[in-house]
């Protein structure tokens, strides 16, 4: 059995099957994370097709649909949470590539640049969502909590100068520390 | 309640109670879709000739043998989940074990049935983890879903 992991990262979601609970069939594939990134909420996935002639499939899940995401999988009740793209939220069938974080700087408001942004962390669970970024700097990757008081322009993502103290070089012990700076960030409000 | 296991079953025998002739081996086990009990037996053939035994024609599940009541009882069948069952396609004995979470526990390597009635009681993962059938949710051509 695979170790239980509460933080995962978007690429790591991608190419996982989207499994039934209620047929354990598995209906399609994770092509993309959609996510807002200005409201670091979790919109939902593109999807493909399973098997060698995988594609593009014209449904798309809306993250409400989604009963679980594990390492393995990510878990809905049955093939009617996949939504046409005529039905789905144009945030899911469309997403703004302008909003796109990856390739973002991410500076404090202390004016440090703390790497460019190359993942993003997702606490999974029954209400999977956005809770950090991983960027890419000189001396290794490194995990900066999201907050609400962040704020994005397209080519700069900037974090509050309190979450420098709260970045972790790996997963283990992360959830931990965005709990902890977002605590701070209540105590500060 | 009479426990068997499905391993300690597949390959036995099937004779008839009424011409004591043998008509197949249990090749596959047919389970309903929510995984809660067995609904007949793959006995015979793979493809468009496999022969199936209704749960309800059987006589009783012996330790060198299962009896069906009538040797004309087993039947063909078009249903697409009996052949996805022929064909292997949808094996519990074989199947991931996926949780409600997103999470794999290897494959079942075995599940134990009350013989009395088909009900399936708790299927073995290959890591030696014992999953009781109140947990059990489904079972498809991808896996076995049970509750986290």
């Amino acid at each position: 059995m695979n170790p239980r992991i509460d933080l995962i990262r978007a690429s790591e979601i991608a190419k996982l099957p989207v499994v039934t609970v209620t047929g354990g069939e598995d209906a399609a594939e994770i092509r993309d994370v959609v996510y807002d990134a200005e409201q670091h909420r979790l919109i939902g996935f593109t999807l493909n097709k399973r098997g060698w002639l995988s594609g593009r499939l014209k449904t798309s899940l809306p993250i409400e649909m989604v009963t679980g995401i594990g390492s393995d999988a990510v878990m809905v009740l049955d093939e009617s949470c996949l939504v046409h793209d005529d039905g789905a939220p144009q945030a899911l069938s469309a997403p703004k590539s302008d909003h796109d974080v990856i390739g973002n700087d991410v500076v404090s408001t202390s004016g440090a640049v703390l790497g460019t942004v190359v993942d993003v962390i997702i606490e999974t669970g029954e209400h999977p969502e956005v809770v950090g970024y991983e960027t890419e700097t000189d001396d290794g990757n490194l995990l900066i909590p999201a907050s609400a008081q962040t704020s994005l322009s397209g080519s700069n993502l900037v974090v509050p100068a309190a979450a420098e103290e709260f970045t972790r070089n790996d997963l283990a012990g992360f959830g931990a520390a965005v709990d902890s700076f977002r605590d701070r960030l209540k105590g500060e409000s | 309640m009479s426990m068997h296991t499905m391993k300690a079953m597949e390959g036995q025998s099937v004779v008839a109670v009424d011409t004591a002739e043998k008509i197949g081996k249990v090749k596959h086990f047919v389970v309903s879709s929510d995984a809660s009990r067995i609904e007949r037996l793959h006995i015979d053939g793979r493809t468009s000739n496999s022969l199936f035994a209704e749960w309800s024609d059987l006589e009783s599940f012996g330790k060198d043998r299962v009896m069906v009541r009538v040797a004309s009882a087993p039947a063909e069948s078009d249903d697409e989940r009996d052949i996805d069952a022929a064909r292997g396609r949808i094996d519990l004995l074989s199947s991931r074990l996926l949780d409600s979470a997103g999470f794999e526990h290897g494959t079942a390597t075995d599940a134990s049935f009350d013989a009395d009635d088909g009900r399936i009681v708790s299927v073995t993962s290959s890591d030696g983890e014992v999953i009781d059938a109140s947990r059990l949710r489904s079972i498809g051509s991808y896996a076995i879903v049970f509750d986290a």
